[in-house]
Order: structure tokens, then sequence, then C-alpha cells
């Protein structure tokens, strides 16, 4: 394993906060074309990620339209942590294993201890420190926290409509959360850690129901078990496109979780990887990600979430810090788990 | 009976059934060996290593410390127990009435009925967990909302999110189990036993006390056994039920550490070390079962004395034991696949009301009919299911075979193993034969494909497999296969006409339970997940974790129908060879 | 046709004193009906499943009609199902799924037997034991009797040099015992086979052996035709065992011609025919069976005559049981209601000495 002042050094440059959108010039067209060429003869692209296989379909479409010739391979991953273990294990194995894993940092920054990742010089390429966040890494689509009511029982004027809001003595019993603490992580960023870990145990006393998905959550605010929780905006998004009774808020700050892309140095297919990589950042590539997905890129132009976000503070903490928030993503986790009394 | 000295009605001298039968049994013993120690070695190993990955390098304890030193370890293991003891209880109480009510007495209906009680365990139970929480949950549970209106109350009566709610919702889960076990051991009994007992004036009290429950003792002992390692190890129902509560059980922790870990890989070392644990349990339990049915002459039921099963006759209990049965079916069964059904038709997760029934839909589905994956989807999941299940049972037929009847050396030791399995948590099997099966991908290329879950299924489902048959084995009566030796008949002769025949209610109850198991099996199948080998169940997941567990519904729905199919089969099947030996 | 040489088996293989079967020998004749008696735990059972071939003995021979069929010297066991042996078991061990045909044909199945042929030794098999009428009936649905008379069919089809029964009888009551009793006896004489029974009923092995080895704690305590052994019993086990005893320690003070003058608590008495007694023998007994004892008002002849007094009796019809005290010793007298005498009196009882025989312990 590599000591971490060392990955500090070549994590470098990645911004703290997101803000409004970054107009940047274009990744050539005529580049890609080139690297579709190199991606051709080589088998399928093969592509581990986490959505659901038939929105991977759509994508897997619409890459095979832009890019004819180069076929895109999906695998979906069993959930949260597996998939950075599943290369791993097929590295091991000397097994056919991933050209691009898309997950997020700390998974990819498991792989690249392990000398798995390939590096890259983004800039080169055209692409902006911004999305190119590390030599290792490309930002590839970004999860949005939301607060969210449910319409038939929450009044307008009632909904939470920023952290406070989650405090109010109405919503005792009656708030759900995920308990995987990502988005308290995030808000860490800006707020620090004492602030949000007393956030946290401040939320604990409304006695929350906690949920191992947010897509449950969301399900659940919207059949009207939990009036209001601290959900997942793409998870959200999809009972209420079939017309579940859900409103959503965006705090200020504005949690986010970027997800990121890493091309695998064993993959058969490192070209295709890349491609995909680069195409994903790329506003025709986010956009059909983001259509079929819900999820999209805060990050690039004409994105639906860049317009949902425009002129909003977003807080993440870069990916070069996973290691040093690891202890107290722990402590956040085993504080929402324990239900206020915080381990330390 | 005549007295047989301690050696004498258990051992059998070499040579004696045939060395061909033997050599064989065998085979089929290190064949099992072989399945069970590979998991077993990766876990221990995967729990000295510090990244918990086998291949890499280092030795620690600090996984252990980690799990069993925690702040909060003693209080998970307290709610699991009682978890644990408070379905296994319930799942039992209700299983050997279910059992007894349908197998030995005139109960209206009992041939439909033992269908019925088989029919939720097509339901995977996270779907199971999802439906009553439809029915009970604390604000817009239906039946909550039903008895708080008709009743009244202030509040609603019933919160499913709470210990009990889960001891009652898993033990639903069960029963279907408990009652595969059991029902065989009750069809076997020898009615002279019951006869004597009544006819010296025995109250039916007495007669269960002191006749039924000894006799039934190794089936009900293998039953409990194997239901309390699965609350340890299971964690569907408590998790989803559970967690939103705050109720923590060691199965929540190991889901934790294997999809929520920070890390960013899942923390295999500790998922291993708390795999030891469920396995050091398992042995105790193991040591306690072994120790209390060794006496087992004393079971023999299926003798050669021959028997007409008795059939109890209720008498003026029989339209109200029938009343409680339905009520039980209308719980266990109506209820469950009628939400199931319910959030099948519904656009979104809503409150069943009147209101939400204008929303109702057939798109789901439609869609999933539609699903350009269903085909194979369902080939790939019948094959597994079907492959595996007639292994599990052929498999287990013959080891239970070599260890009740032949008890070679070693014997117990491999029953053990073919027990061991149940207590490995789902994902550290996953683990160990993706590893396995990596290293020997040029030799047996099974990695990515559907042979490779039939590995893993059939390893995880010999714990049921083995416990059943020896249920059942034990209490077949030796002298039963020495006659047939004693005219002449060889080994084969003797396993394929006398004993096959005699357990045959155990091998096909194996096999309905691994069909519908295999069937409805989530986690595995997502971790050995690729292009090829997708199961229904992964598409269930799809939906699920897509937000769409309306759409998960669906496949439920579909799955119980597939399901019901089987369950015609294996019906007809099963009360034919009953007929013939009754 | 069979014979047992030096039979030994240990209770379990770490325990090297605790034996179930030690020094057990006798041989048995072609057609003769052999029986086992003992006690639970003698080894009779272990003796019999070791002569099928289900148990493996430690040591020594066994040997049917030509073949070794055990041999601890040699090397030799020969599995169950190629010794030529049929077997009745104490459960009668009846298929419950099979009928009652399917039952007897299958030692034929096994040994290959072709079809028609088969279908006439059953035919012959069920109807020697009544049951042709009951071929297609399945199984279970038979009484016990008649699933002991299949399990019969089942042997007897296979035309084996040796049968073996395991207390056959035992799960059956009283009066179908004693019927079926007749009915064996008459079968193994008509087909002739040579047969081993089992069994720790005495009046059943009197009634059908030609001889019966007494067994207790492993060893064969006793082997004689069922007379002899009622009424000429070697040790004292075997006197108790088969029969009603009174035993009186007795001493050797004299003989006359090949009787010997005994002292005993009830006096002196003169024994029968000791001729094959063993002279130095240590702590000897004399046996009279109760049912030899006469009752007399008054003395005779004084030959081996005691005095004594009713102390009660039960009648049971067809026999009176006295207990007489004699000095400080009670004896039990059985007789008959052709003279019945009350309690309290004054009797003597008439010892006859050919029924006083000397055994040893």
């Amino acid at each position: 394993m590599r000591p971490r002042s060392l990955i500090r050094a070549t994590l470098a440059g990645a911004a703290a906060a997101l803000t409004a959108s970054v107009a940047y010039s274009q990744i050539p067209a005529a580049s890609l074309d080139q690297l579709a060429g190199q991606a051709r003869g080589k088998g399928p692209v093969i592509w581990y990620e986490s959505s659901p296989t038939d929105q991977a379909d759509k994508i897997a479409a619409a890459f095979a339209k832009r890019f004819p010739g180069v076929t895109l391979q999906h695998t979906r991953d069993a959930g949260g942590a597996g998939i950075g273990a599943r290369v791993i294990q097929e590295v091991q194995g000397n097994a056919r294993t991933a050209d691009l894993l898309t997950g997020s940092a700390s998974v990819i920054w498991q792989l690249v201890n392990r000398d798995m990742v390939v590096k890259q010089d983004w800039k080169a390429m055209g692409v902006p420190a911004t999305v190119g966040t590390s030599p290792f890494t490309i930002a590839s689509t970004t999860a949005v926290y939301v607060l969210l009511s449910n319409k038939q029982q929450v009044s307008d004027a009632e909904a939470p409509k920023n952290w406070d809001d989650l405090l109010n003595p109405k919503w005792s019993g009656k708030v759900g959360l995920w308990i995987r603490a990502e988005p308290q992580l995030s808000l860490a960023a800006t707020w620090g850690e004492q602030k949000t870990a007393a956030f946290i145990e401040s939320v604990n006393r409304q006695k929350p129901f906690v949920f191992k998905s947010t897509f449950p959550l969301a399900q659940q605010v919207g059949a009207g078990e939990v009036p209001v929780g601290l959900g997942l905006y793409h998870a959200a998004m999809v009972p209420i496109q079939r017309g579940a009774p859900i409103r959503f808020h965006f705090p200020d700050p504005v949690p986010t979780t970027t997800l990121h892309s890493a091309v695998i140095a064993a993959g058969k297919n490192r070209e295709g990887g890349l491609l995909l990589a680069l195409w994903l950042a790329t506003p025709e590539g986010a956009k059909v990600y983001e259509a079929a997905t819900g999820r999209g890129h805060a990050g690039v132009d004409g994105t639906e979430v860049q317009t949902l976000l425009a002129g909003r503070k977003l807080t993440e903490f870069s990916p070069d810090k996973v290691p040093d928030n690891l202890d107290m993503f722990e402590r956040f986790n085993k504080s929402i788990a324990a239900g206020g009394q915080a381990v330390k | 009976m005549s007295a047989a000295p301690q050696s004498g009605a258990w051992s059998s001298p070499s040579g004696s059934s045939g060395w061909g039968a033997r050599l064989s049994a065998a085979a089929v013993a290190l064949l099992l060996v072989y399945l069970v120690i590979v998991p077993l070695v990766l876990l221990g190993i995967s729990s000295i290593r510090p990244t918990g990955f086998p291949l890499e390098p280092g030795f620690t304890l600090s996984n252990f410390s980690k799990v069993f030193l925690a702040g909060d370890f003693g209080r998970l293991l307290q709610t699991t127990v009682l978890f644990a003891l408070g379905s296994t209880a319930l799942a039992m109480a209700l299983g050997v009435a279910l059992a007894w009510l349908v197998e030995r007495t005139d109960l209206p209906g009992r041939n439909v009925f033992r269908v019925l009680v088989i029919l939720p365990m097509a339901t995977p139970p996270v779907l199971l967990a999802i439906g009553w929480a439809m029915l009970l949950s604390p604000r817009t549970g239906l039946f909550n909302l039903l008895l708080k209106d008709g009743l009244g109350l202030s509040a609603a009566p019933f919160n499913v999110y709470s210990v009990p709610g889960m001891i009652f919702v898993e033990a639903l889960a069960l029963v279907p189990t408990a009652f595969l076990f059991l029902a065989p051991a009750f069809r076997n009994m020898d009615p002279s036993l019951e006869e004597a007992a009544i006819a010296s004036g025995a109250s039916t009290w007495r007669l269960i006390r002191k006749v039924l429950l000894p006799l039934l003792w190794p089936a009900l002992a293998a039953c409990a056994v194997f239901l309390l390692i699965v609350c340890f190890v299971v964690f569907d129902i408590p998790g989803t039920l559970g967690m939103p509560a705050r109720i923590y059980v060691l199965s929540t922790r190991i889901f934790y550490l294997t999809a929520d870990s920070p890390t960013g890989v899942p923390l295999y070392g500790q998922v291993s070390a708390l795999g030891s644990f469920f396995l050091l349990i398992l042995a105790v339990l193991g040591v306690a079962y072994f120790r209390f049915t060794r006496e087992s002459q004393r079971y023999r039921t299926i003798s050669g004395k021959g028997f007409r099963p008795r059939q109890a006759s209720l008498g003026v209990w029989r339209w109200p034991a029938f009343g409680a049965v339905s009520v039980y079916f209308l719980l266990a069964v109506v209820a469950p696949l009628g939400i199931l059904i319910w959030a099948s038709l519904m656009p979104y997760q809503t409150r069943p009301n009147l209101a939400s029934l204008s929303l109702a839909t057939l798109d789901n589905h439609m869609d999933f009919l539609r699903n350009a994956r269903l085909i194979t989807a369902t080939l790939n999941s019948l094959t597994i299911a079907i492959v595996s299940a007639t292994l599990v049972a052929a498999l287990s037929l013959i080891v239970s075979w070599l260890v009740v009847r032949q008890r070679p050396a070693g014997a117990t030791l491999i029953d053990n193993l073919a027990f061991a399995p149940i207590a490995i948590p789902g994902v550290m099997l996953g683990v160990a034969v993706i590893y396995v099966y990596l290293s020997l991908d040029q030799v047996f290329p099974v990695y990515g494909t559907i042979w490779i879950l039939v590995i893993a299924y059939v390893t995880h489902y010999i714990s049921f497999g083995s416990r059943l048959a020896n249920g059942v084995m034990v209490q077949i009566h030796p002298e039963l296969e020495e006659a047939a030796r004693a005219s002449g008949a060889g080994g084969f002769r003797v396993l394929a006409r006398i004993t096959a025949p005699l357990v045959w209610p155990a091998v096909a109850a194996i096999w309905i339970w691994v069909v519908a198991h295999a069937m409805r099996e989530l986690s595995t199948a997502l971790m050995l997940a690729s292009r090829n080998n997708t199961v229904l169940p992964t598409l269930l997941w799809d939906y699920w974790t897509g937000g769409e567990p309306t759409r998960a519904a669906t496949v439920g729905v579909w799955l119980v129908l597939a399901l019901a199919l089987f369950l015609a089969l294996w019906h007809a099947l099963s009360t034919r060879s009953a007929s013939r030996t009754s | 046709m069979l014979q047992v040489d030096q039979l030994r088996k240990r209770y379990d293989r770490t325990d090297a004193k605790a034996f179930a079967v030690q020094e057990v020998s006798f041989n048995v004749k072609l057609g003769e009906f052999f029986t086992l008696l003992g006690p639970s735990g003698c080894g009779k059972t272990t003796t019999l499943r070791s002569i099928a071939g289900l148990e493996m003995p430690d040591e020594r021979e066994i040997r049917i009609g030509e073949d070794t069929v055990f041999s601890s010297v040699r090397g030799i066991a020969v599995p169950v199902n190629r010794r030529n042996i049929a077997m009745v078991f104490q459960s009668y061990a009846i298929w419950p799924h099979m009928t009652v045909g399917q039952n007897v044909a299958f030692p034929l199945e096994a040994m290959g037997v072709p079809t028609a042929e088969a279908a006439r030794r059953i035919e012959r098999a069920l109807e020697m034991v009544g049951l042709a009428a009951f071929r297609d009936r399945p199984a279970p649905m038979l009484s016990g009797g008649q699933q002991q008379r299949v399990a019969l069919a089942r042997a007897f089809v296979k035309e084996a040099r040796v049968l073996l029964l395991d207390e056959p009888l035992s799960n059956l009551d009283a009066k179908l015992r004693e019927q079926m009793r007749v009915e064996l006896r008459d079968l193994q004489r008509r087909v002739g086979t040579t047969a081993i029974y089992v069994t720790h009923d005495q009046e059943e092995a009197m009634s059908l052996s030609d001889r019966v080895a007494v067994m207790n704690e492993g060893r064969i305590v006793e082997l004689a035709p069922p007379r002899a052994l009622y009424l000429r019993p070697r040790t004292r086990f075997a006197a108790q065992f088969v029969g009603q005893a009174d035993l009186l320690d007795c001493t050797r003070v004299g003989s006359e011609g090949n009787a010997w003058i005994v002292d005993t608590p009830l006096g002196r008495l003169r024994t029968a025919d000791c001729s094959d007694a063993e002279a130095g023998a240590s702590k000897t007994s004399l046996l009279i069976r109760p049912e030899h004892i006469e009752l007399r008002a008054s003395p005779e002849n004084g030959l081996n005559e005691v005095a004594g007094v009713i102390e009660r009796l039960v009648f049971s019809g067809r026999i009176v049981e006295y207990i007489i005290r004699a000095g400080d010793r009670l004896v039990r007298v059985q007789g008959t209601s052709r003279e019945i005498f009350e309690a309290g009196r004054q009797v003597v009882m008439s010892l006859p000495p050919e029924h006083c025989v000397v055994v040893t312990d």
C-alpha cells in the first residue's frame, strides 16, 4: 500500500466545492473518434457501475450509436462497496475484469492503492481540473441530497426547506434518514465535524426512521408512512415521476456525492474505458446518462441537475480527503445507527 | 425387542453392504467435503487478513477484536438471540400444529392445506417484509387502520417495526420449512405406538407428551437447530423491519460491513470473524443435537411391522380446527400475497385504501412480461433451481445413508460438514466461490455462468437437505435393510429398492424446498452476477434498488405463480408415494 | 450343517475386557431345530447375527455347510447377502411400500431367478403359510400374525440352507403365539431346513427345539435336548431358567450305587443317578421341580420324606401352588386340583429321588 502523503500529492487539485457551471472547452470530438478507433478491435468495453440494467441498456444504446463498432457491456454491482472488491478479486484471480469502474471515491482509492488504476493526463485531453479530479479519477455523475416531504400530509408552508426545519418537534418520530451518513459527511466539508456531529445528534433526538437505502426512503415518504426525510434526488424522482405526492427542497448548503470513474489497468479494452469516461463528461454523454438514470453531472453544461443547482452552494469533500475522513465517516455512521449516542 | 449390545445395532461390519455402494458413497462424501471445506477455509483465512482479502498478505487478529470488542456487540447478540429464539419457537409451534393436523388427522381440506402451507416459500423474504410493513406499519398499515377505525382506538394496535414484529414475520416465513421438516416425520409414525398409549387410557395431552414428542424428537431437534441458525444469519426480514426502528441484529452488522463500509471495500475480514462466530454457535447446537439424539434406536418409527398411519378423528373439533387453520392461511398466505398483488398494481408505493384503487394499473405486469431479459432470466432461474434441487436431494440422501447407516470413521465429521454451510454468511460463500473458480477458470470455466450459482446453492442448501434426510433416515428401522441384505440383495439394490422409497417423502420435500429457495435467492445471485447468469431475483433487485418496489412486487407475484406450478407437481408425486405406504 | 467355533466378540473395540459373546461353540446338524435361549443381554442375538453376517465377530470361525463364511484366522468374512441364509426378524421387517407378493419375491429378484420359476416358488411359499389369497395386498394392511407369515414365506422362498429366526413370535399375543409355534415347527419339519432360533421364552424353546443352548453373559451355559435340559440340568442357572426350581444347598456325604446321599437344609436326601456329575465340583445344589414333589397326609416309606406345614396356597384352577414351611426353609410345591390341602395343615413332602438332581453353580 502506498503511504498516504503520496496519495495526497497525486490526488491534488480537486475542488472542494463544485459551484455553478464552469464553461470549459469541449473535448475535441475528433480525439474521441480517434480513441474509438483504437477501442474498436478490442472486444466489448466492460463497465462496472451501479445503475439498474435497463437504465444501463439505454446508455449502451446511445453509446453504440455515437461510436459505431464499440460495444458497451454493463455489469451491475451488488451494492455499495462490492464493486471495487469484485475488481480486486478478479485482478488477483487473473480473470477478465472491468475496463472502467464508476463508483465513489473511496472505492476507487482502494484500487489506486493496489496499483490497479491507469494514470491519465486529463488536461491534455481537454478535461478541466474540476472534472478531472485527480490523475486517476474523472467525475462522472453527482448524487444530490434533498429534503423530502409528503404533499398530502405536509403543507407547503410546513415543508422542511432547510436543515433546521428537520428539528421541528412536529416531525418527532416522522423523519426518514439513510443509515449511511453520506449527506452528513459532505455537509461536514462546510460545517466542520463538530457542528455536523451536533446536528446529527439533534436529528437523532427526533427519533428518525432509518432506511438501508434511499429508494425505500423516498417510497415511504410517498406512501405517507414517513412524512419527511433527507433523501437522494434521483431516488425521489422515480416515485415522483409515477405520480407520488412528494415534494423536495434543496437545503443550504446542498450536500453532494460525486461518483468518479477510473480506468482499470488490467482491463482488456482500456481505450474503450477511457472513451466512455470522457464521453460521460461531455454534455452529450452526461445528458444521456442523466436521462437514463436520473442522476446528472453537476459539473457539465446543459444537464438538468446543473440547472437545478444553479446559484446554490454545494458542499462535498474532495477525493483526496477520503483517507482522512474515514474515521469521521465511521463516527457519523455509528451515531445515526445508535440513535444519538455518538461513539467516539 | 431383543437386546442388542451397544455395538450391535449400529455398527455395520466391513464388507457386508457391498463395496460398490460404500465406495460410491465415500466419493460423494468427498465431493461434499470439497464443496464445504473450500468456503470454510477461505472464511478462516479472510478473518486473519488485515484487508480481509484472502490473497493479500498479512496476519492479524484485529478483525476479531473489532467485531467482538465493539461496544454494541453484546446488545446485538442479545437482540439476535431473542429474535432467533422467538422466531424459532413460534415457527415450530405453528409447524408442529400444521404438520399434525394435515398428516395425522381428518382435517377437512387437508390435501389443499398441505400445498398451501408451502406457497409462501416462493416469496423472497424482503418482499414478505415489505408486504407485512404495508399491512402493519404503525401509521399506514392496512390492518392497523382497519382495527383502529373498527375498534375506535386512539392509536394503531400493532407496530411491525419492532422485535415482536420481526419475530412474527420471520416465523411466518419459516413455517414452510418447519412443515417440510416435520410432515415426513409425522407421516411415518407407527400408530400402534399411539394406540397403545390411548388403550392404556392416556389423555391426548399425555399422549402428546409421553409418546409423540419423544418419538418425533430427532426431527423436532433437527428442525429447531436448523431454524435457530437460520435466524442468526438471516437479514432481509430483521433488516427491513428492524432497521427503521434501529433494532439491529448480527446480520445487520454484516450488511453494514459489506455494503456500507466507509472504506470503499467490504470488510470481509470482519464479516468472516462474525461468520466464525456463527459457525461456533452451530457447532455448539450441533453437539447438543447429536447428544440428544444418540439413542436413536428409540426413534425408529418406520418399522417392518407395517402400519396404517392412524388418522386421529378430531370429532367435535373438526370444524373449529378447520377455522383455525383457515385463519392461519389468511394471515400467512393470503394477506401477504394479496398485498403483493396490490402493490404490483400500483404505480408507486401507496397506502392500501379505496382511494388508491383508482390508480390500479396493469403496467407493471405488462412491462415485466415485455422485459427483454425475462425469458433468459426465467430459463436461468428454472435451470439453476431444478439442477440444484436434484443435486441436493441426491447428495443429501447418499450422505445421510452413509452417516446414519454405515457410520464409517469420520461419519460425524462429514455430517457436521454437511450442516456447516448454513452458518456461513452468504457474502462469504459468494467470495469463496468467486476465488476458487477464478483460480480454476482454465479447468472449470464456470465463473460468470449459471453453474457457479449452482455450485454456491448446492453448497448452501445441502445443510437443509442433510438435516431433513437424517431426520427421516433415523426413523427407518435398520432391520428393513438388513432383511433385504439377508435376502441376498447387494448395496445398490438395497438403497434403490428399500431405502430410497422409504425416504421418498423426505427427498420430495428437499427437492421442493431447494427449488423455492433457489428461485428466490438474491444476495449470492447478485455477487456472482454477470451478463450471462441473470435470474429472476436479479430483476427484482433491479426494480427494488431502482426505487420501484411495486415492480419488485410484480416479480414476486410471478415467482409465487411459478412455485405454485412446481408445488402442484410435487404434491402429485408425494401423495402418490404416500398412498403406496399407507 | 452349521459349525460355530470359539466365537468371540467384544462390546466395543476400546474395552478389551467386556465381551458380548465368548467361547461360544456348537454344531448344528442338517434339519435340526436349534435354539439359543437366555435372558436379555446374554449374547444370543449377537451370535445369531454373527452367523447371519450382520455383525462381525472378533474371533474365530463360522462354517455353513462346506463354506467357511467367517474366519478370523484366515481373514475371511463373507458379506451377508452371499451367505445363502434366510432370516426372520423380530420386527418382521416387512417392507411397507410393497405388496405381500413383492415382499416374498424380493429374494428371488436379488438372486436373479427367472420370472416363471420365481412365480411358482412364490405361489408355493404363500400357500405354505396360508396367504395365497393375499398376494396383491399392500403389506401394511395385514395383521401382526399375517405379517409374521409373510416374513416366513419370504424366508422359505429362498430355499436357503440355514434359517435364522430372531425372536419372531415375541410381538404376537399369547394365543397367536402358540398357534404360530405349531405352524412354524410343522413348516420347518416339512421343508427340512436347518433352523437356528433365538428366544428368551423357555416354553417356546422347549416346545420347538431339538436342542437348546442356554446362554448367559456371553457364554453357553448348557446345551442339551429339551427334556434332558428340564429334567436333568447340570447347572443352577439353566435349571432356574427353564422352569421353576426349588434349590437347596447340599453336601455329599455318601453314595448308594450311582446315586449320592447329600445333606440339605431339609435333611438327608437321596439323589438321582449322578454318574455324570463332577466328582470334585465346588458348590453343588440339589434341584427339585415343584411339580415333582408329592404331598401326603402322612409319611409312607421314609425315603426323601420331609415334614412341613402349609403356609399358604394359591388356587389358580389347573394348578395349586403351595408354600410349605419345613424347619426354617420355605419350599414351593405345585399340585393339581385332584387333592387340595388347606393352609395350616401338616403335610409330608415326598421328593422322589429320581427327580432330585445335583447341579453345580
